[in-house]
């Protein structure tokens, strides 16, 4: 039989599951800044380009 | 014995499959026309959706799905597998349906699909670093 969770761990787990989605989230938004000016390029690319190619 | 065993894992992994990949693909396909409604009314905001934070939503719910949480919740056995299993199927089925709709309306190039892949890979390796470190190898323990 598995033990109901405390409070107590309740707090640890989250606690985990909250750093690790801070770190997460970092490391999403920092390589997302240089996907958004490779995608910003991109798209101006395509729009520049002659519509026969 | 063993048949039973095939059987058993059949069951627990096919059942969540397809309850977890309709549900993931329909609610991603709720999303994404939810998405394209928002690019129309608004072409500007199109640029900046590379922020929007799903893949640390997603990675982070994955997590979720390997903490004692369902299994605290639901106890040990056939259910938890279910739940585990197709929770799991259905949040890898939400981005795959809804990265599919996209590529067909809003077509990219191969640099930034692969930029994106890279991306993805950036966020799912710390969440990897976590189940592996902690609860397999114990090499992410404070000294």
């Amino acid at each position: 039989m598995i033990e109901q969770m405390s409070l107590l761990e309740y707090k640890s787990v989250f606690s985990t599951l909250l750093i690790v989605a801070a770190i997460t989230l970092m490391v999403d938004m920092l390589f997302g800044i240089p996907y958004f000016f490779l995608v910003r390029s991109k798209e101006e690319e395509s729009l520049t380009r002659p519509m026969y190619q | 014995m063993t048949f039973q065993y095939i059987a058993q894992h059949l069951l627990l992994s096919l059942v969540p499959w397809l309850v977890g990949s309709t549900l993931g693909c329909v609610i991603g396909y709720g999303i994404v026309l939810l998405i394209r409604t928002i690019f129309i009314g608004f072409p500007r905001h199109r640029g900046r959706m590379v922020f929007t934070p799903w893949r640390t939503i997603i990675m982070i719910s994955l997590l979720l799905v390997y903490s004692p949480l369902i299994v605290v919740w639901v106890g040990l056995g056939s259910t938890a597998t279910l739940q585990m299993v197709g929770f799991f199927v259905f949040l890898l089925a939400l981005p795959i349906a809804a990265g599919i709709l996209f590529e067909k309306w809003y077509p990219t190039s191969v640099v930034v699909r692969m930029a994106a892949v890279a991306r993805i890979l950036s966020t799912s390796s710390i969440v990897i670093t976590v189940t592996a470190g902690i609860y397999s190898t114990g090499g992410l323990a404070p000294s």
